[in-house]
């Protein structure tokens, strides 16, 4: 296959005429900078500020939706200028199939966590307003900038306002959670900066992710590279073992920073895996694959265990987001189609619902100041609607069939059990290790959908059914209007995506075809050699 | 001599400044007017800064030949480092007075002192000669050493200054001991001289490069407080005023770096010192990376957050000494004469605001001679001084090289230049670099949480609040972040600074030489080389 023909997912489909994406990107940093003129003790004025901020992006968000063309590779809206000029970096940013779901999620995320903030939040509104604007700019210009250095200066900005929002309304341990997110993530990406600065040179200075991605690098390059890439995504993602900063970090964290934290900063590893790690180094990540694998099945099985163990319910959900997070893992894996877009739609899932299930242990915080399970038990009886929110949104992390969480698992097994499997293809020998990899890792996988229904069924159990034994648990209010229009709305999302996936799907559907047309080649080329030349004949054949 | 003085104006600017607030400081009508003076040295050293843009302006060819024959020149290189070191001057002006008045130490010699450093470090970034680099570099110390001592009361100063002086002493007569080898290597003193000398390695001369290279550079690593001779660095920078501690760690930091890069590229490097088998490059690498490791390491221990960035100066000075192999083959001279990429200086520039903009914030802590320096005392500081508390953390977080701050791109186009050294020679040292940024992550970061997460302490602080105090902690945490996000034209200005490191006149003599030592071959005596006059090929 032609190589420029195979890349053109990287290439540039459409200019924007006006700079929306930027503008995308500088709204919620402008209404940041106008809050800062509004004096502290006016927290109404900055609560309200800060939800139309969000709106008002919310609605930008929108409008790169209603300008996408879902039938077109490569990147849209594109804005395209110089920055650093005697450094060749450009402020590039676009928007593909890839990025768009995150954006939108993002967009939407960003009002619920202003509207729960309302009350979660009772010091400090100014900063943490400011905060969580500056975080919202970071997180965007991450999704949309594909110029190297723009990402990379994006990608830290998140550090220090989500550092601010941990360390500075978090709970207990705070400090030792915040310093060591911080740490632990500056770690990884500046090995990933000397990465990108060795890319730099080898191109002769340029930071565009299409030049990147032609550059002819040896095997030991690309090894080398493709860790330092990977090891700052998984860092951020995270993957077992290198998710010790997380339950840390989720859990002292304020509801708002655990949302955003789980909705949408931790989908940016994969993110990062998919846009710039794997494009890079497509014959690497053939090595990595079987290693990555099992770190993604480790994890799902791990997180999945130390969840069912945990006895406060924030950390449970911590947990349990390290376990999901494998499964959109291993469909990146395994990369073919169906896995691809299933890791997708997983990564929106999870921040759905996840972010869902923060909110709600919030909600009782709120009103109980602890998240002990044995603190409760029986409170169905007082809290009926919080209840059923509950109850739905477990529905909706266990994957049960017409929620969003079915199709985005059931998409990545469909995925792996096709490439382990591969009916078709007589397995060969050489190629046996490979496909038993996959074939043993899914079954583990499997498990863990197993474990998952486990942790989450017997932690609804015990907080919410059988007797109220708890004399404190008996003036519990039921959730109140906000809180009840919040759920709703995410619970709508849930059985949107849940029962009519084609929606979300079709967004990243050709962006997925282009991407897997481009680099599955590649991979498969180094991880199962007979498969790739039996998947080139069969292309050979399809062309005819 | 006209010529020569116009080209010398922003140092005259300087002098005029410390003599004028020498002679009419006796004049003045009360102690509290000479709040003034800080507004004075502020305005002098802008107007030293506006001179040396104007000198830049003006264009090259006519401005920039050696003046006072071949002692001076205002080359892009110098007119950068005097405007990088009179911004430094300006600030420290600006947040001195009320300081002075807390600490009770309110004299009008201090701002005639910052004067005299300002004008010292100008003639030293500006020196074509040893001669005068030597002579700036006393002016500079001398000055530096009676503004650390200035607290006279305070016992902890006194002893920071006698420290400094003694030390600091030891290292001023290394560096003549290496001069004086260098003159005998050269006939000369000033830099066309060494170069042209140099171009060709002599029978016997080895040993005395080689001692004047060990002299010279052990003079100047001292100053740049390169571990191990970064012993006196903690002691100076705890014992000074607050704001000396910021003009030291940024203005003395720059001005020490500036002259190095011009001695190493400009004055000795050549063929004689490859052919020395001395590489200079591997032994700089070494130093950086035992100055950042030791530097960062001891840092992490400190609970004064004064003695802390002590520390982390010492790291930066690591990371700087890094820089300094960052070079590329000299735009007017081609291979094997090199220039230094505009790394050090962009980096420079970043580190001086985040020193400014950090040792400002501290200045205002405390007032009636109690300073408020321990982490533990910052608590709650956000609260109670949200300015200083916001220019303190912009600071930190520049120091620590997290983008959108101009530290950032300092450290970023130091890893840049230094990986393209060689075809990645220096990998390892880029990511030892990457760790240490890491590791004094942690530490700095303790600054804010200190001010922004731990609760407020019961016993309630007072701090200074004036209005040129806090425009001297605002400003440069303002011109990090917006340099942070346009760094593209300082950046511009650092890389062609250092394309001139060599003044037109030494290149012209430099390519003359070398042709006739390359052409002449082995036949030709090397020694007519050396003899002939510089100012032959000057183009005027």
């Amino acid at each position: 296959m032609d190589t420029s023909m195979a890349q053109n997912w990287l290439q540039f489909h459409s200019l924007s005429g006006f700079p929306l994406l930027t503008l995308l990107c500088a709204l919620p940093l402008g209404f940041a900078l106008v809050a800062l003129a509004i004096p502290d003790e006016h927290t109404g004025a900055h609560k309200a500020w800060s939800f139309v901020g969000s709106l008002v992006t919310f609605g930008a968000t929108l409008l790169v939706l209603s300008g996408f063309d879902r039938n077109a590779v490569g990147f849209q809206q594109v804005d395209d200028y110089a920055w650093i000029p005697s450094f060749g970096a450009r402020w590039t940013l676009g928007v593909d199939g890839l990025s768009l779901p995150l954006v939108l999620l993002t967009g939407l995320l960003m009002p619920i966590i202003f509207a729960g903030a309302w009350s979660a939040i009772d010091k400090r509104w100014k900063e943490f307003g400011i905060a969580m604007l500056i975080l919202e700019t970071g997180m965007l210009g991450s999704l949309l900038a594909i110029d190297l250095l723009s990402f990379y200066v994006f990608w830290e900005i998140m550090l220090v306002p989500m550092y601010l929002i941990v360390g500075i309304w978090g709970g207990k341990d705070r400090i030792y959670a915040t310093v060591k997110f911080f740490i632990y993530t500056m770690f990884g990406s500046l090995l990933m900066l000397v990465a990108i600065l060795w890319l730099y040179q080898k191109s002769g200075g340029s930071f565009a992710l299409a030049q990147l991605a032609h550059l002819q690098l040896s095997s030991k390059e690309q090894t080398w590279l493709f860790a330092a890439f990977a090891l700052a995504f998984l860092i951020k993602v995270p993957v077992f073992p290198f998710h010790t900063w997380l339950p840390d970090a989720h859990t002292e964290a304020p509801t708002p920073g655990s949302v955003v934290l789980a909705g949408v900063m931790l989908k940016l590893g994969t993110y990062g895996l998919l846009r710039f790690a794997i494009p890079l180094f497509p014959s690497a990540m053939g090595t990595f694959s079987p290693l990555l694998l099992t770190l993604a099945v480790i994890g799902i099985v791990f997180g999945a265990l130390m969840a069912y163990v945990q006895t406060d319910v924030k950390r449970l959900v911590a947990y349990s987001s390290v376990s999901h997070l494998g499964f959109v893992m291993l469909g990146i894996v395994i990369f073919n189609e169906e896995a691809l877009q299933g890791a997708i739609l997983q990564g929106v899932n999870h921040g759905l619902s996840t972010g869902a299930l923060f909110l709600l242990v919030g909600y009782v915080y709120e009103r109980r100041h602890t998240r002990e399970i044995a603190n409760f038990g029986g409170i169905a009886a007082k809290m009926p609607v919080y209840a059923a929110f509950f109850v739905f949104v477990t529905m909706s992390s266990i994957a049960l069939p017409l929620t969003n969480g079915f199709v985005g698992e059931f998409l990545i097994f469909a995925g792996s059990f096709k490439e382990g499997v591969q009916a078709r293809i007589p397995m060969a020998l050489e190629d046996g290790h490979w496909r038993t990899i996959v074939n043993v890792g899914g079954a583990f996988a499997t498990l863990g959908i197993v474990l998952g229904a486990v942790y989450m069924l017997s932690m609804v159990r015990r907080v919410f059914f059988g007797q109220l034994t708890n004399p404190d648990n008996k003036g519990l209010r039921d959730l109140t209007t906000r809180e009840k229009t919040i759920m709703g709305i995410l619970a709508a999302f849930i059985l949107w995506i849940g029962v009519y996936p084609s929606s979300w799907l079709n967004l990243s559907k050709t962006t997925v075809h282009a991407m897997v047309q481009a680099h599955r080649p590649a991979i498969l080329q180094v991880r199962a050699p007979l498969d790739y030349k039996h998947e080139a004949v069969q292309h050979a054949h399809a062309d005819q | 001599m006209l010529h020569d003085l116009a080209l010398i104006t922003p140092q005259l600017i300087l002098l005029v400044a410390a003599i004028f607030t020498l002679v009419a400081d006796p004049f003045l009508p009360s102690t509290a007017s000479r709040k003034f003076w800080g507004i004075f040295g502020a305005g002098m050293s802008g107007l030293a800064i506006v001179a040396c843009a104007a000198l830049w302006k003006s264009g090259h060819s006519a401005m920039i030949t050696p003046a006072f024959s071949y002692h001076l020149s205002a080359s892009g290189h110098a007119l950068f480092f005097t405007a990088l070191v009179s911004m430094c001057a300006m600030v420290t002006h600006l947040s001195s007075p009320q300081y002075l008045i807390e600490q009770d130490a309110h004299y009008g010699e201090y701002y005639a002192l910052l004067h005299f450093a300002t004008f010292g470090m100008a003639i030293m970034v500006s020196a074509e000669s040893l001669l005068s680099l030597f002579i700036g570099l006393e002016i500079m110390s001398m000055s530096i050493y009676v503004l650390v001592a200035f607290k006279r009361s305070s016992a902890a100063s006194v002893e920071a200054g006698l420290k400094y002086f003694i030390m600091g002493s030891v290292a001023s007569a290394f560096l003549l001991y290496g001069i004086a080898f260098l003159f005998g290597l050269s006939g000369g003193t000033s830099f066309i001289e060494i170069q042209r000398a140099l171009l060709s390695p002599k029978p016997g001369q080895d040993l005395w490069l080689g001692l004047a290279v060990v002299l010279t550079g052990g003079a100047f690593l001292f100053k740049v407080a390169a571990v191990p001779l970064h012993m006196w660095t903690p002691d100076a920078y705890e014992g000074a005023p607050t704001p000396i501690t910021g003009f030291m760690s940024s203005a003395v930091k720059a001005a020490a770096f500036g002259t190095f890069l011009k001695f190493l590229y400009a004055g000795i490097s050549g063929p004689a010192l490859a052919a020395l088998h001395l590489p200079i490059g591997q032994v700089l690498g070494a130093f950086a990376v035992l100055t950042m490791t030791v530097g960062n390491i001891l840092a992490l221990s400190q609970r004064s957050i004064k003695r802390m960035l002590a520390y982390s100066a010492v790291a930066h000075a690591g990371y700087l000494l890094l820089g300094m192999i960052a070079s590329v083959d000299d735009p007017s001279l081609g291979a094997p004469f090199l220039a230094p990429t505009g790394a050090v200086p962009f980096y420079l520039v970043g580190y001086a605001l985040a020193s400014l903009a950090g040792f400002s914030a501290l200045a205002s802590l405390g007032k009636d001679g109690e300073e408020l320096t321990t982490e533990g005392q910052l608590a709650g500081l956000s609260k109670r001084h949200p300015i200083a508390a916001l220019a303190l953390t912009v600071s930190v977080l520049s120091l620590a090289g997290v983008p959108p701050t101009l530290g950032f791109f300092g450290k970023l186009q130091i890893l840049r230049d230094v990986l393209a050294v060689d075809n990645g020679k220096y990998l390892p040292h880029v990511i030892i670099l990457v760790l240490n940024s890491v590791v004094s992550a942690y530490y700095y970061l303790k600054v804010p949480v200190a001010m922004y997460m731990r609760p407020d302490t019961r016993v309630s602080r007072e701090y200074v609040r004036e209005p040129s105090l806090t425009w001297a902690m605002a400003l440069p945490a303002l011109a990090l972040l917006a340099l942070g996000v346009m760094p593209g034209r300082s950046m511009t200005w650092a890389t062609r600074a250092e394309e001139s490191i060599r003044s037109p006149a030494e290149v012209g003599n430099i390519a003359h030489s070398y042709a006739v030592v390359k052409g002449g071959g082995s036949a030709k005596p090397v020694a007519a080389v050396v003899l002939e006059k510089p100012a032959a090929v000057v183009p005027r």
